[in-house]
């Protein structure tokens, strides 16, 4: 359960949050949509402790993200907007590392591993070096060293930027999956069919606020459209947001 | 700890298969050794050789015992030099002329004017032309003292005073030059070694998208660092022990006797210097990564980090080029290292005090500087910078 | 009037010393100490020392004396190389106070090795036997001629030591002493002059403490101290030779040797009295010249090649009435302390070990020749007259034949101790080998090339291995022709 309470932020002279407010509930799968400089990445920096907000607070399953940092990260699993590999460590060493990061050790730790990489099928990935990896396994391995502490809570920030369909059909599948078992899932998206296929909630963010959320259907009906899409530049172009 | 020890062996392992960086960073230990080698044939050659010397005399004929004065000297004039060699003396052209009424003037007792003609501001010609005056200077004075004696006149009487040098330096000197050389190298080592590790392991890292999802993570951005510097320095480390193992190994190779020096390594050297290095470079490790994390770009830590390698060179020369210098020099980081190596080489008596306490300042920089590093990284800045 | 003595006896003398060294010393043994210290004419610290020693070996719980030791500690700290240990001549000179001129002719040897030097019992500041009842003696006006048996006596007076353990053979039980509180297994030996005598007793005393050893200028054991006579016409007669056969000497001094008898028969009717300018003060003196002056002065020049240089010129000038350059040697003579000869324990060596062996037909002999005729034995019958003996231990006189690398030196022109000596010694050792350098005289390490074999004998330890193909390039003999210098 993540949940942002009236989050404020202000860079300089640059307003980036103002009021943002939302939750995402445990199974289910929350997007979060919204133009570049909406302030998106803002916010999840803010979710995970990275950035402090001027007002307003971000918990996760309760826990105040800006006060016990190191707590509320210990059950969120990120999938970072730009994400990297150590190339020269091999698949199974990465997420080790992240699962000992996070306090796993000895066989719980070489169990929690054996089964992320069997959930994601790449245990034939597991011993190579990243370095060379293709965009889909880069993802696999991204996405096991988010998951391989079993987080209740799971980020993803423009997940599918540069995969290719066979990559995000894979992806979309966990996400299902992880729905399915309980998890919160949150993730942010341009992509609308993407948003449209998968979420169960969208929030569409414009200016630092809200400005609408719902089901998909809920937000097409909102703004009169048939497609997602228009119904969400609808949403974003009017001043003041359309409440649901 | 489970969390600083996956940090550390993380760094570690990447540290080293990174081979080309880790070649690199090692270059000083296999460096070092060859330059003392090649510097310490050249300070024997130029110490104990008086290589022969030809100089374009002309009037040689008309002073022939000059002539053998000067040849015992090893100066000879340029009918003598091997073709070899004879292009070079020519193009020296160190010039020596004698009047053809030199034996006259001095049956005669006049002053008798030889000219020493010579570029005195090329280095090459520098030590030529200061034997060839000492030589000339040495047989114009026993002359002097001959004329003297012979009239019946004390010969003391031309050295009123007979000043009496006391040099306090212990006497047990060793081969200085190389222990000088070696400490420069060592200091050098120790930043050079972890460079590469401490740039890519921060601005590397985040040139790689790497840092960010670190730093979402539910650990503290002090074991964070910590981990990095510790890595860093194990290898900045492993870096100073080789460079002192081969060092040592190829001093073994120069035939310092001809000098009658001698090199060796006793434990107890080896174990203070290790006390005294191992402060170093860590504070080498966390100066370096400060300023790549610093840096806005990989390239910028890069310019910036290899400005600060130049401290152990500058610092040193600094230090001889002053006469007076100030206390606080005595501990600050560098310095204090450098001041305690000379000591340790020259087998003066190094305090295990002075050890502590100027080992002790050094920490203490390190302490600050990795505080403030994991301050800066939990700082939006560092964060902002990131994207 | 030390000088005098210097230029009267001896094997003693002269130009410069050795010495040797040994490995840093444990202080361990309670009866010894040593510091960092300076001594006279090095600038660099080295390390001075006393041994505390019995005065009599046999009672050790008895009275006891101070040995005074400087060690030249060498540049090279790793104490891979045996020490040497440098034994002075006379007997008489003190090697702790020659410490600079040694250095200066050691430099390289002391690069890897420390040398030792030991103020012999009775020298120095090992109790020094000074008679300071000759100093007041002016180097001009006064001549030695009438030096009395009283004078004798009176230095004798002023000794309050048993002067019968100042011998040669407790000398070395107090060197070996030193050898054993530094802590050095086996030692190397360099002597010059009365030094090689020391060295020969040593060996003969403590075979096993000893590596290697090198005996510059042999006094034989089987040859008495003191017959100074047919050696240094022996050398007088090589300096005239080597001038008939320099061009510019010859031309200068074609009569030489006669002029210089006409010399001496001047001066044997009666001194000569030639007023000059004081070569110190400037002041008008009367230089006084006695036969004994002239020929200890001319015979002092013998013993080094910077002296034999003036020889010519100086008999030819004052053969023409000029004392002006005789003045200026015998001013030079007078300087310098740091090689005196301590005249008390010169006596009291040779007057039991060496004075009481020669024959009276011995002496006789040795006082015909053309150069000294008896002025070197003079002063023997003199003190010897007098002075006390003691008992010798004999059984360490004899010809030495330890099986010890030796490498053994002699300067072709020397005036005391000729190469006929060297190969006297070289007989009786298994293991040795001379070498005669054809320009030296007395002391031939003084010489660049002797001092590199030296260095190489000590490290390799080899006599016959030595490359002495220096000794080739050596040249002739030169000399001085005019009072502004030759050309």
């Amino acid at each position: 359960m993540i949940e942002v309470n009236n989050l404020h932020k202000k860079f300089k002279d640059v307003t980036a949050l103002e009021g943002l407010s939302f939750s995402a509930k445990d199974g289910e799968i929350t997007g979060i949509l919204g133009p570049n400089g909406a302030g998106k990445t803002t916010c999840l920096r803010t979710l995970y402790g990275l950035l402090k907000a001027d007002q307003g607070s971000a918990t996760i399953d309760g826990i105040n993200v800006s006060e016990q940092p190191l707590i509320a990260r210990g059950n969120l699993g990120i999938f970072p907007d730009k994400f990297g590999l150590y190339e020269r460590l091999t698949a199974y060493e990465q997420i080790d590392y992240f699962a000992s990061i996070h306090g796993l050790t000895g066989a719980k730790k070489k169990q929690a591993i054996e089964e992320v990489l069997q959930e994601l099928e790449m245990e034939d990935l597991a011993h190579r070096k990243t370095v060379g990896f293709s965009q889909g396994q880069r993802m696999k391995v991204t996405l096991a060293q988010a998951l391989v502490h079993k987080p209740k809570n799971f980020v993803l920030d423009e997940p599918t930027r540069g995969l290719d369909v066979m990559s995000t059909r894979i992806l979309r599948n966990y996400l299902s999956k992880y729905k399915a078992k309980g998890h919160c899932i949150l993730f942010s998206s341009h992509v609308m069919q993407e948003v449209a296929a998968l979420c169960d909630r969208v929030i569409v963010v414009a200016n630092g606020k809200l400005a609408a959320q719902g089901t998909p259907q809920e937000l097409c009906d909102l703004a009169g459209e048939a497609q997602l899409e228009d119904a969400f530049v609808k949403i974003i172009g009017s001043d003041e947001g359309v409440a649901a | 700890m489970i969390q600083f020890n996956a940090l550390f062996s993380k760094e570690i392992k990447e540290a080293i298969r990174d081979k080309r960086a880790l070649m690199a960073a090692f270059t000083m230990a296999f460096l070092a050794p060859v330059m003392i080698f090649v510097m310490s044939k050249m300070a024997i050659k130029e110490a104990v050789e008086t290589p022969p010397a030809y100089v374009n005399i002309s009037g040689g004929e008309y002073a022939p015992a000059l002539m053998k004065h000067l040849a015992d000297d090893n100066v000879f004039p340029m009918s003598e030099v091997e073709d070899a060699d004879k292009v070079m003396w020519e193009k020296r052209n160190i010039e020596v002329f004698i009047p053809a009424d030199f034996e006259e003037s001095l049956l005669a007792g006049t002053s008798i004017n030889v000219v020493l003609r010579a570029d005195y501001g090329e280095k090459a010609h520098q030590s030529i032309i200061r034997r060839v005056r000492d030589s000339v200077y040495s047989y114009s004075r026993q002359i002097g003292y001959q004329r003297i004696m012979m009239r019946g006149i004390d010969v003391k009487l031309l050295r009123p005073i007979n000043l009496a040098e006391q040099d306090t330096q212990k006497p047990s000197s060793n081969a200085t030059f190389i222990s000088l050389m070696l400490s420069i190298y060592l200091l050098f080592g120790a930043f050079f070694s972890g460079l590469s590790v401490a740039i890519d392991t921060s601005a590397g890292e985040r040139e790689r998208n790497v840092l960010e999802i670190l730093l979402c993570q539910p650990v503290s951005t002090m074991k964070v660092v910590l981990a990095k510097l510790f890595a860093a320095t194990t290898i900045a480390l492993i870096g100073v022990v080789l460079t002192l193992i081969l060092s040592t190994i190829a001093v073994g190779f120069v035939d310092l006797s001809q000098l009658g020096l001698t090199f060796n390594l006793d434990m107890k050297t080896a174990i203070s210097l290790l006390i005294l290095l191992i402060p170093i470079c860590f504070f080498a490790s966390a100066l370096q990564l400060f300023f790549a994390f610093n840096a806005k770009t990989f390239k910028e830590a890069q310019s910036l980090v290899s400005i600060i390698i130049m401290l152990p060179g500058m610092i040193p020369f600094a230090l001889s080029m002053m006469n007076d210098r100030p206390q606080w020099l005595d501990w600050a980081p560098i310095s204090g290292q450098y001041l305690i190596m000379e000591d340790l080489f020259k087998g003066d008596p190094v305090g295990f005090g002075v050890l502590l306490v100027t080992g002790a300042f050094t920490v203490l920089m390190t302490v600050i500087l990795v505080k403030v590093m994991a301050e800066r990284l939990k700082s939006e800045k560092v964060v902002l910078a990131l994207s | 009037m030390k000088k005098m003595w210097k230029s009267l006896f001896g094997i003693c003398v002269a130009v410069g010393f050795i010495s040797q060294s040994y490995a840093e010393p444990a202080p361990t043994k309670q009866q010894m100490m040593i510091e960092d210290c300076h001594v006279e004419g090095i600038r660099s610290q080295v390390r001075c020392g006393k041994l505390t020693v019995p005065e009599n070996y046999n009672k050790p719980t008895d009275a006891t004396l101070d040995v005074n030791f400087v060690v030249l500690p060498a540049h090279d700290n790793s104490k891979n190389n045996t020490p040497m240990m440098f034994l002075a001549g006379g007997p008489g000179q003190a090697a702790a106070q020659m410490a600079s001129g040694i250095l200066r002719m050691f430099s390289e040897v002391r690069k890897t090795r420390d040398i030792i030097l030991v103020d012999q019992r009775g020298t120095g500041q090992s109790n020094g036997l000074q008679c300071n009842n000759f100093e007041d003696y002016d180097l001009y006006e006064d001549i030695t001629d009438d030096m009395s048996s009283q004078d004798i006596l009176d230095c004798l007076a002023d000794f309050n030591v048993d002067l019968s353990h100042y011998n040669t053979t407790n000398a070395i039980r107090d060197f070996d002493a030193l050898r054993d509180a530094l802590s050095i297994e086996k030692i190397a030996l360099y002597g010059g002059s009365y030094g090689t005598r020391a060295a020969l007793v040593y060996m003969n005393m403590f075979p096993q403490h000893i590596e290697s050893v090198v005996l510059d200028s042999v006094g034989p054991v089987e040859i008495q101290i003191g017959l100074f006579g047919q050696t240094g016409a022996r050398s007088y007669q090589l300096l005239l030779e080597n001038c008939q056969l320099d061009e510019a000497c010859h031309q200068a001094f074609p009569n030489l040797d006669e002029e210089f008898q006409a010399l001496i028969e001047r001066v044997e009717a009666e001194p000569i009295r030639a007023t000059v300018m004081h070569p110190t003060l400037g002041s008008p003196t009367e230089f006084v010249i006695s036969r004994t002056k002239l020929i200890s002065t001319l015979r002092l020049q013998l013993y080094f090649m910077q002296g034999r240089q003036f020889v010519p010129y100086v008999i030819h000038q004052a053969y023409l009435g000029n004392y002006l350059p005789l003045a200026g040697l015998v001013a030079q003579s007078g300087g310098d302390e740091s090689g005196q000869i301590h005249a008390g324990l010169l006596f009291n060596i040779l007057c039991s070990e060496d004075y009481p062996l020669v024959k009276q037909n011995q002496w006789q002999a040795d006082a015909d020749n053309n150069f000294g005729r008896n002025e070197a034995q003079k002063n023997w019958h003199l003190a010897c007259g007098v002075w006390p003996t003691y008992e010798v231990e004999r059984e360490y006189f004899k010809p030495v034949t330890a099986d010890i690398p030796t490498l053994i030196m002699s300067g072709k022109l020397d005036p005391v101790t000729p190469p006929s000596y060297g190969d006297i010694t070289d007989k009786t050792l298994p293991n040795s080998r001379h070498i005669v350098v054809k320009n030296a005289s007395h002391i031939v390490v003084s010489s660049p090339c002797a001092i590199d074999l030296v260095n190489e004998f000590l490290t390799n330890k080899d006599p016959q291995a030595i490359d002495d193909t220096c000794l080739v390039e050596i040249e002739d003999e030169r000399f001085i022709t005019h009072v502004n210098g030759s050309n």
